[in-house]
């Protein structure tokens, strides 16, 4: 073999394990935030879920998240114990899921410490109802980590919800997650 | 008028003092403590995830909403923010190893011995796709 075939040989190589590494890179995090904000006719109301599954690739920009409603936590135990009752007697609403795609990705430099303004859209599904939704995002490139935050507005009556007249329609959705390389 | 305002703030009394009880034992009452919660299901780990993985839904039914016993060896134990998760894992997937994963109560980890077996009872919140969910875990002694 060739000097010049040695080294087309270890290109071909290299490139191919550049390749290889490239696809379906992987960032993740088991302990993704969502919290919830409404009004309730008694004052402002809160709950938090700090178990949420979130996936990123980052060449696709194909981005997931499932969480457990039985995971939300109030700070009051009789909403607790209303919330729970409810998505127990209701098994087949126990999850919650998005799958989607960061639009803007191409505007992310994973490999330069920054932020970067993003949006996300895609499938989000609540109480087996699913509904496109698109929420703008922020994407914060760290050391080996990226940071995604976003806060949107779900209206409930799209997700079949039966809510009383004197209570808002609009939940608040804060989203937040570290997510780190797989 | 006399007798009109007696009854005015007669309602007007009863009405604060109901509104008052509802606030203090209902609204406000204590959350569940889960360290003397009673286990209402007992069951070896492998067996908990391979239910939830083959039938989410019957799985769901069955354990979702109860506190249970669960046993196997712990794996990994990880720190986020404010929680502390120990992990039985068996499987990996889209968001890395799957398993059973405990939400541990305060100081908790620090009885757990990695790889070793161990009975962990905490509160079934549920199955995510990838992972069987447990809270306010404690170490079962």
């Amino acid at each position: 073999m060739s000097f010049f075939q040695k080294i087309s040989l270890l290109l071909i190589v290299a490139l191919t394990l550049c390749a290889f590494n490239a696809i379906g890179q992987r960032y993740a995090s088991r302990n993704g935030t969502v919290k919830l904000s409404y009004n309730a006719p008694h004052g402002k109301m809160e709950t938090i879920n700090r178990q949420v599954n979130v996936g990123l690739n980052v060449e696709t920009g194909e981005f997931r998240l499932t969480m457990v409603m039985l995971s939300f936590r109030f700070h009051s135990a009789y909403n607790q114990e209303k919330f729970n009752e409810y998505f127990i007697q209701n098994a087949h609403f126990a999850n919650s899921t998005f799958r989607g795609k960061i639009e803007d990705l191409h505007k992310v430099d994973f490999s330069k410490k920054g932020e970067y303004e993003v949006r996300v859209t895609g499938d989000l599904t609540l109480r087996q109802t699913t509904n496109k939704i698109s929420a703008k995002g922020k994407f914060i490139v760290g050391d080996d980590t990226f940071s995604g935050k976003s806060v949107f507005l779900v209206n409930l009556m799209d997700f079949n919800f039966n809510i009383p007249p004197t209570m808002e329609k609009l939940i608040e959705v804060t989203f937040d997650v570290d997510l780190k390389k797989l | 008028m006399k007798t009109f305002l007696k009854t005015i703030l007669t309602l007007f009394a009863i009405l604060l003092i109901a509104g008052l009880s509802f606030y203090f034992f209902v609204y406000n009452k204590p959350h569940v403590d889960y360290l003397k919660s009673e286990i209402e299901v007992e069951i070896q780990a492998t067996e908990l995830f391979s239910e939830y993985v083959s039938n989410p839904l019957a799985a769901a039914k069955k354990y979702n909403g109860k506190v249970i016993l669960v046993s196997g060896s712990v794996n990994l134990i990880e720190q986020s923010d404010e929680l502390v998760i120990a992990v039985m894992v068996f499987d990996d997937g889209f968001f890395g190893p799957e398993g059973v994963r405990f939400s541990l109560l305060e100081k908790q980890e620090e009885k757990i011995k990695i790889d070793k077996p161990i009975s962990l009872k905490g509160f079934c919140t549920g199955y995510t796709g990838s992972d069987v969910i447990l809270e306010h875990v404690s170490v079962f002694e």
